[in-house]
């Protein structure tokens, strides 16, 4: 449903001929995280295009931008609404002498990454500035 | 006893400092509870009640972080098994029995001070070590020590040297109780097939690849990528972070493994004593 939707953002923002982008491979997306990366490869458009796509969506209550905290070997640690949403600190396993232990780090240390996640139930109301 | 009865003050305080603020409360009444950690340990250790220290490490060793190694007999070992007097750089403590002992070994680290003089100056810890029999295997664990070195210090240190580390205290056992490492996969397998905890990162052996995965916000494995896990079962793990069932009820709430070398890691303080002792014997118990 939340695919359909996109897909409907997408046709109607954009003209049809310039997507060559493949809704079997946007089918197989987790809807519940949804990089910049995976848009923007299954369009092969620009990464502002890209940002551009989930952005209106996000307008049109068809999706909900969310953030996550990685830590430095990549793996996700936390994920807020927003950047101050995210916890203080967050807790990172490292290899120390064969054995893995837990190391604690500030989160304004770490990289984070947006991404997007379907919303449940009907779209909000569309954003009256949206085209 | 002698490595307790000659420590010093500040030795038997580090060795105090390892433990759960909670437990030297409940055995020491009389400490304030406004005093802090660091103090607490200084407190009992001012009045050296030695062998009242020892039991205590004894009791309460299942509580600390803890690095845990598990062995089985040599095919070539004697039939009985006497553990050691010793280790490295310590002795046996305390009475223990047959099957388990607690060792106090002295560990001695370089450090540099850069502040308030530049100097060289070292700082010596007591490192409780256990040796135990369960079963067909022999089980050595140690407590790890404080890593923050320089928190011991009022100005700039940094720590050197370390005087011995786990290896070359695990050698010369090794190599008396003809002991080799033992593969834990089957049990560690069976308590996740069980549910007793699940796991969020592994590394595993594929026939021409090693493969790793680490799950978004430590979510489980077996929970969350079925078919993943359904592959894990059959093949090498050699290494895995896992969380411990909240239905276990358990103080101890996470650990890591290299089942392929049969090495296990508590990497936080547990509450109750003998929860750790309980993850191990379960792990060996269906291995």
């Amino acid at each position: 449903m939340w695919l359909e939707k996109f897909f409907d953002i997408i046709s109607r923002l954009f003209p049809k001929d310039f997507m060559v982008g493949d809704i079997a491979a946007l089918s197989t997306l987790d809807p519940s995280r949804i990089y910049v990366e995976n848009v923007r490869s299954i369009f092969g458009v620009s990464d502002r295009f890209a940002v551009e796509l989930l952005e209106t969506a996000v307008r049109q209550g068809v999706l909900q931008r969310l953030v996550e905290v990685a830590c430095p070997d990549g793996a996700v640690a936390a994920s807020a609404e927003t950047e101050g949403q995210l916890p203080e600190s967050v807790n990172c396993w490292m290899d120390r002498d064969g054995f893995m232990e837990p190391v604690e780090y500030a989160t304004k240390d770490l990289q984070k990454t947006v991404f997007y996640r379907m919303i449940d139930g009907e779209p909000a109301r569309p954003n009256a500035s949206a085209a | 006893m002698a490595i307790l009865e000659e420590a010093t003050t500040e030795e038997l305080a580090r060795l105090l400092d390892l433990f759960p603020a909670k437990h030297l409360r409940q055995v020491w009444t009389e400490l304030k509870k406004d005093k802090k950690k660091r103090d607490l340990g200084q407190a009992v250790a001012g009045q050296r009640p030695t062998a009242q220290i020892a039991k205590f490490v004894d009791d309460h060793f299942s509580c600390c972080r803890q690095h845990v190694y598990i062995y089985e007999r040599d095919e070539n070992a004697e039939d009985t098994l006497t553990l050691p007097k010793k280790v490295v750089d310590g002795e046996r403590v305390g009475p223990g029995t047959t099957t388990r002992g607690l060792y106090i070994a002295r560990v001695e680290t370089q450090v540099l001070l850069v502040e308030p003089t530049f100097q060289q100056t070292s700082i010596s810890f007591l490192w409780p070590v256990v040796i135990e029999t369960y079963k067909d295997y022999v089980i050595v664990r140690f407590v790890v020590l404080e890593k923050n070195i320089a928190s011991y210090f009022a100005g700039t240190a940094y720590p050197g040297a370390r005087g011995i580390d786990e290896k070359e205290v695990l050698r010369p056992i090794i190599e008396g109780l003809q002991l080799k490492p033992t593969s834990i996969q089957k049990g560690i397998k069976k308590l996740w097939d069980d549910d007793f905890m699940d796991g969020h990162h592994t590394r595993y052996k594929n026939p021409d690849s090693v493969a790793s995965l680490t799950m978004n916000e430590e979510k489980g494995i077996k929970k969350h990528k079925k078919k993943l896990y359904e592959e894990l079962k059959l093949v090498p793990l050699t290494q895995m972070i896992f969380k411990i069932a909240a239905a276990k009820k358990l103080s101890v709430d996470v650990f890591s493994t290299d089942p392929s070398q049969g090495t296990l890691s508590f990497p936080h303080y547990s509450d109750k004593p003998g929860d750790t002792d309980r993850v191990v014997r379960e792990i060996l118990r269906h291995n």
